[in-house]
């Protein structure tokens, strides 16, 4: 099979997991071509953070409301960039493409320049592979980069069939930033973030996961088990996966089954 | 999109990249690194003192840019901005569906008198709103690409996606690769059969009817736009468009040449 994998890493992290990925295809007897995605001027991290002020006060209001969240996730505008032109403007002649991205609060908006002018996408399958900093959080990190991909895909008539998202244990804002997401993987998880890096046992696991898949392509992640696989896991129910309303609906069930029930 | 074919990154560059790269991958940053770090980095004291100046000064500057300097223009450029957006948002399905009849039943009656009178209702809002985009967008009168901004924002809000292909100061070109209006989400065309129907098989592409609501009204409107900006401003005429079944719409933004010099020379 001919695999294009379309990758932009502002830090690396991202075109070091684009190539285990290339390596594992290769290594089943695919056929792998790469475009390295990259914008004409690269901004500084601090500019860059400005540019996704915009999104924070949604982000708050997400955790409050799940209409409101989704409403958000499926409608949000990623500003303009301008990116280097591309090796494979025209990507009809693949059997698959992968598209990977580090997460950026929103989709980089070099991805958004790239699915924008790319051509032949019509009937692809394509796969999405990412790095963030945290763990897999269902909304915040996978819903919240993979959700706009899967649309914006689908609005050119291709379709995403796989995709894996792991922490690559750096953020460039500061520890600080590391050590929320410490906890809310120990909370949400019961797991260190280490436990989802790109070299843990759980990376190669769902590495390869992503490349079987890929290449089937049978799966529809937007309505099917792919979201879920990325966040399954032990921890407090309901913490970082559902509103507080849900989540306090949940324990109100939960306890009327346990323990009135019992009674 | 220019054609010019890039060397192929092949996957011995990636691998010698992410070697080169693994030796020296960046770490997360603790607190203390700020003061450790050499000066010339990112987050290093330098860094950290202008961030400390910019975050005083921001708010200072904009406290005094919002009560002294020009309180009652940054107030009612930024009302009118955001109220134009939310109004076009919610008007668009209408005025287009009100559009696309008119444009059909243009020759008599009521069709007529539609369309003959949406070029000025559109001209009218430029008259209304053009001082305070031109003030909100920092659009600059000699640069025809920051003139484009107000095309940017039009698609922004009605979820339009494009992309600039050419970005020069007296020459853009703009690609417009997906438009909810042509018969994705949105019926361009009210009568539309494929939207409704669900056993109608022919063609379900709606907008296959009206292409002329985007190449005479839509275009009016930036044309309006564009001269209110510049008199040496225009739109070439459409060429490629979506509803015609090309892959994108262009829109081909130019500065006529020579015009102000002219002037310039005869004054
Ligand atoms: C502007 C910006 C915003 C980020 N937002 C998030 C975030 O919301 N969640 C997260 O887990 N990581 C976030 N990160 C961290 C990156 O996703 C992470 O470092 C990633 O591995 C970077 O990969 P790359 O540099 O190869 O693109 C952000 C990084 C930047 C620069």
């Amino acid at each position: 099979m001919n695999v294009l994998i379309a990758f932009y890493s502002r830090t690396g992290y991202t075109k070091e997991l684009a190539l285990i990925i290339a390596e594992e295809l290769v290594s089943k007897g695919h056929e792998v071509e790469l475009e390295k995605i990259e914008p004409v001027k690269e901004d500084n991290m601090w500019p860059l953070l400005w540019r996704t002020q915009w999104y924070w006060g949604a982000l708050a209001l997400g955790i409050l409301s799940n209409r409101y969240r989704e409403y958000f996730i499926s409608n949000y505008r990623i500003p303009e960039v301008d990116i280097k032109p591309l090796a494979h403007p025209d990507v009809s002649k693949y059997d698959r493409v992968c598209i990977g991205c580090g997460k950026q609060t929103i989709v980089p908006c070099a991805i958004e320049a790239y699915l924008r002018q790319v051509k032949g996408l019509k009937g692809k399958k394509v796969g999405g592979f990412a790095t963030w900093a945290g763990p897999p959080l269902k909304h915040f990190e996978v819903e919240h980069l993979f959700r706009p991909i899967a649309d914006r895909l689908e609005r050119r008539g291709a379709s995403l069939v796989s995709i894996v998202g792991l922490s690559s244990r750096y953020h460039e804002y500061h520890n600080q930033m590391l050590n929320i997401f410490e906890f809310l993987s120990r909370v949400r998880y019961g797991k260190p973030i280490s436990y989802f890096s790109v070299h843990s046992d759980y990376g190669r696991q769902h590495i390869k996961l992503f490349c079987d898949e890929l290449v089937k392509g049978t799966t529809d992640i937007k309505d099917s088990r792919g979201w879920r696989r990325s966040f399954q896991g032990t921890g407090i129910l309901g913490v970082a996966s559902a509103s507080p309303w849900t989540t306090l609906e949940r324990m109100r069930t939960r306890f009327e089954k346990k323990v009135l029930d019992k009674a | 999109m220019k054609d010019t074919q890039t060397k192929p990154f092949t996957l011995d560059d990636l691998k010698k990249e992410v070697e080169d790269w693994r030796r020296k991958r960046p770490e997360t940053k603790t607190f203390s690194s700020f003061f450790t770090d050499p000066v010339d980095r990112a987050g290093g004291m330098r860094t950290l003192a202008v961030l400390c100046t910019t975050l005083i000064s921001v708010p200072l500057i904009e406290l005094a840019n919002l009560l002294v300097v020009r309180p009652s223009l940054t107030i009612f450029h930024t009302t009118i901005v955001v109220t134009g957006t939310i109004t076009l948002r919610f008007l668009t399905r209408p005025l287009l569906r009100l559009g696309c009849w008119a444009v059909r039943k243009k020759d008599k009656g009521i069709g007529k008198l539609i369309y003959d009178n949406y070029g000025k209702l559109l001209h009218l809002t430029i008259v209304l709103l053009g001082p305070s985009l031109k003030w909100y967008f920092r659009i600059d009168p000699d640069d025809i690409r920051s003139a484009g901004k107000f095309q940017e924002w039009i698609n922004d809000t009605l979820g339009v996606e494009g992309i600039w292909v050419e970005s020069d100061i007296s020459r853009a070109v703009r690609h417009e690769t997906w438009c909810p209006f042509v018969g994705h989400d949105i019926p361009y065309d009210p009568t539309c059969k494929g939207k409704y129907d669900p056993t109608y098989t022919g063609d379900k592409s709606c907008a296959k009817g009206c292409p002329e609501y985007c190449s005479v009204l839509m275009v009016g409107w930036l044309k309006d736009f564009l001269r209110y900006i510049n008199p040496d401003f225009d739109l070439e005429p459409m060429k490629y468009m979506l509803p015609n079944g090309d892959d994108y719409c262009e829109m081909v933004y130019i500065k006529k040449q020579g015009h102000m010099e002219a002037e310039e020379v005869g004054g």
